[in-house]
């Protein structure tokens, strides 16, 4: 599934992130990478996500959040 | 031994690295610009056991590509400048994401130095770092502090000189998959000997990962080919690019060197950020707050910010009379009008913004210090996204309610240049406090009671609209809109320091006089040679330059409905916008300029309506004062976009106001 449908609290993995080269890049350099676990903090009808990824929160724009595929941890 | 050292500060964004640059070298710092670009180059300057430092302040990365201004200026320094010795501050409670740099250092052929900061909060979340073991397993020598308690300090900078000394501690090489490393090798194996092994190694892998400054760089027939071929391979085989594929593999490496050396609860905990989060990033509560806030600091900055902003204006009034009494009274000498008119009245002009860019500055610090900021742009991302900008520049925008000047230094909170600069380019149409002077001298002279607070705010509206129309605009015009990339760190509330918040604030009023200064102050001196000469006894200012350079454009601005009186005080008004009130009572020869009555009496003697509307309309929309220019400048680094700025909001203003005035007569012919 896509992560922008992931619900608040909801654990999930990243399996796929279908961008442009520079984006993926920028996503790694601040720890977001294929196979990162990550945990979700906020996520409203509209507006960015918010999500833990090792300790540390990240805001991601919905246009970033609808190119990743994640599969959900329970 | 060395007793001159050059020291670079690196680190992610909110690693506490800036906290550790300003205790280190206190207000010794030199700020400037890196060349061509408008990013600030902090330096500091210091001397501890007989050994000069020079402490360069990098600005905060995650990574060390080249994919932003910032981590190209970074690296730059690094590889071209050549520190002794580079020190990366890393946040000890968030060391896994932190590493990503780190290695990226150790690669380099240079003394890296890794402090750990904040290892306080590390400690209260239960995180246990084996330092023996990270050195070892990263190669460098590591040090421990507690930047905003002053703790560890002084053993930092013992460990920078033995660092430099030994030229010791340069560090791990990352380990990639074998397919990757073989690719490195052959191309390493290209290289002359000359180049020392870890250069060699840096090339090859940033030719890998097509790195379009290192491309440049590299010349060689036969590499070039290799790296093609390699990449062409590699990229089949893991069906991505290669510098994704190193990243991942660079977090693979990480994550085992934090497993040998890092003991933390793998669970996940609500941290307390998290909870005050709950609230402040809701989409009610969260906005609610949000405006609460703005209230405050626009309250701090201009309403508390009036009263040493009226001092100055007493101070330099008082000042102007003194110098006055060393002429007899009447005097016409042309040194004394230089002196009180020109210079005082020009430097005036520059300091009276000053407390408000202080108060401003301050309390953007506590914003950014706290980690408010990035809460802010989250809340109000979905509405600027609207209007195609991003959280960030609503903070400007509603500061140019009252001041375009402090409005556009506070861009420097926005990362993304295009939209940094689109917000620069438009904020001026936000209505100032300068131009409400000027409508609210207008308004009452032309408009009933009733309707004055319509006019009033109809003028706000159009102001308004216009900037979101010109973003609009430059969007799909000049800045093509790539596709939408918000990331951005959520970083912990912290408590600020107030000697990071007092240097911030010093550091931001220096620039503004000593850049923006000089060229306020010089366009003043311009515009008061332009008033008073040629030189005539009556006092007449048709008979000045400024008048006839007002009557010459006359027919330029017939079709606005402007003649030379309200012309030549739209030039004197470039110095500042309430100058055009003070130069049509100088043009009438009004004798008290504090009796507002008696202009607003002449004016609507003569003129309509609709031109007293045309003229405000004018004011709203055309070009700002030279202090908001030349601000521009300073800010973009560049004449280019001042001038642009000037330009088409001149243009804009004059066929916005033409059409409004043409519309208005033709109406008015079609009712009688």
């Amino acid at each position: 599934m896509l992560l922008n449908l992931l619900k608040k609290k909801e654990k999930a993995k990243i399996f796929e992130i279908k961008a442009e080269k520079r984006i993926k890049t920028k996503l790694a350099s601040m720890g977001l990478v294929v196979g990162s676990e990550i945990i979700i903090i906020r996520n409203d009808a509209s507006g960015p996500v918010i999500l833990a990824i090792k300790g540390n929160r990240l805001i991601l724009g919905k246009g970033i959040a609808k190119k990743i595929f994640v599969e959900k941890i329970s | 031994m060395k007793n001159f050292l050059k020291v670079a500060l690196i680190g992610n964004p909110n690693c506490g690295k800036t906290t550790v640059f300003n205790n280190i070298t206190g207000f010794r710092q030199r700020i400037g610009n890196y060349p061509g670009v408008t990013i600030e180059k902090k330096e500091g300057f210091l001397s501890s056991n007989n050994v000069d430092i020079t402490m360069v302040d990098l600005p905060g990365i995650y990574s060390l590509t080249a994919h932003s201004e910032e981590e190209l200026v970074a690296r730059n320094y690094i590889l071209v400048e050549n520190p002794d010795i580079v020190v990366n501050i890393v946040d000890s409670s968030n060391l896994e994401k932190s590493l990503f740099l780190t290695t990226q250092l150790t690669e380099l052929d240079i003394p890296v130095l890794l402090v750990l900061n904040m290892v306080d909060i590390a400690k209260a979340r239960d995180i246990k770092i084996d330092h023996n073991w990270l050195s070892k397993l990263l190669e460098i020598k590591i040090c421990e502090i507690i930047a905003n308690k002053k703790i560890g300090i002084k053993e930092l900078l013992k460990e920078i000189i033995a660092i430099s000394k030994h030229k010791s501690s340069v560090g791990v090489n990352v380990k990639f998959e074998p397919i990757i490393e073989n690719e490195i090798l052959k191309i390493e194996d290209l290289f002359s000997d000359k180049i020392p092994d870890k250069d060699k190694r840096f090339l090859a892998l940033k030719l890998l990962e097509e790195d379009k400054q290192i491309q440049k760089r590299v010349q060689k027939e036969d590499v070039l080919h290799q790296v093609e071929k390699s990449i062409g391979f590699l990229e089949k085989n893991y069906k991505d690019h290669v510098e994704v594929v190193t990243s991942k593999q660079r977090h693979l490496f990480i994550h085992d060197i934090c497993k040998k050396a890092i003991s933390r609860s793998s669970k996940f905990q609500k941290s307390r950020s998290d909870k005050i989060d709950d609230v402040l990033t809701h989409p009610f509560f969260g906005i609610l707050f949000f405006l609460g806030i703005m209230y405050l600091m626009f309250q701090l900055t201009f309403f508390v910010g009036a009263y040493p902003t009226g001092w100055l204006e007493i101070f330099f009034k008082y000042l102007g009379n003194t110098i006055s009494n060393f002429w007899p009274d009447n005097s016409d000498s042309i040194l004394k009008s230089l002196i009180v008119k020109g210079i005082i009245g020009g430097v005036g002009s520059v300091i009276v913004f000053l407390p408000n860019i202080l108060l401003l500055f301050f309390s953007i610090s506590i914003l950014e210090e706290t980690g408010y900021m990035a809460r802010a742009a989250f809340i109000l991302d979905k509405y600027m996204h609207k209007i195609g900008l991003h959280g960030k520049s609503f903070i400007p925008m509603l500061i140019g309610f009252g001041c375009s000047v402090p409005a556009i230094m506070a861009t420097r909170t926005m990362e993304c240049k295009k939209d940094r600069l689109i917000t620069i380019l438009a904020l001026p149409l936000i209505a100032c406090s300068a131009k409400l002077v000027v409508f609210t001298l207008i308004i009452p002279a032309f408009f009933s009671k009733a309707i004055q607070p319509l006019v009033l705010f109809s003028l706000y509206i159009i102001g308004i609209a216009l900037a979101i129309l010109v973003i609009k605009i430059l969007r799909l015009s000049i800045f093509k809109k790539e596709s939408f990339s918000f990331v951005m760190e959520l970083p912990p509330y912290r408590l600020p320091t107030i000697a990071s918040m007092l240097i911030n604030m010093w550091d931001k009023g220096f620039q503004y006089i000593k850049k923006a200064g000089t060229l306020i102050l010089g366009f003043s001196v311009v515009i008061w040679f332009l008033s008073y000469f040629p030189i005539n006894k009556t006092g007449d200012v048709s008979q000045t330059y400024i008048g006839k350079i007002g009557a010459f454009i006359e027919p330029i601005f017939k079709p606005l409905g402007f003649d030379w009186k309200i012309n030549t005080s739209l030039i004197s008004s470039f110095v500042a916008k309430e100058v055009f009130i003070a130069q049509l009572g100088i043009i009438y020869a009004i004798k008290d300029p504090t009796d507002s009555h008696a202009l607003q009496n002449q004016l609507s003697q003569d003129y309509s309506t609709l031109q007293a509307f045309c003229i405000m309309l004018f004011i709203l929309i055309s070009t700002p004062c030279i202090a908001t220019i030349a601000v521009t400048k300073k800010e973009t680094n560049s004449y280019k976009w001042a001038l642009f700025q000037f330009s088409y909001l001149t243009l804009l203003a004059y066929f916005v106001t033409m059409l409004v005035y043409q519309s208005g007569i033709y109406i008015q012919r079609f009712l009688s």
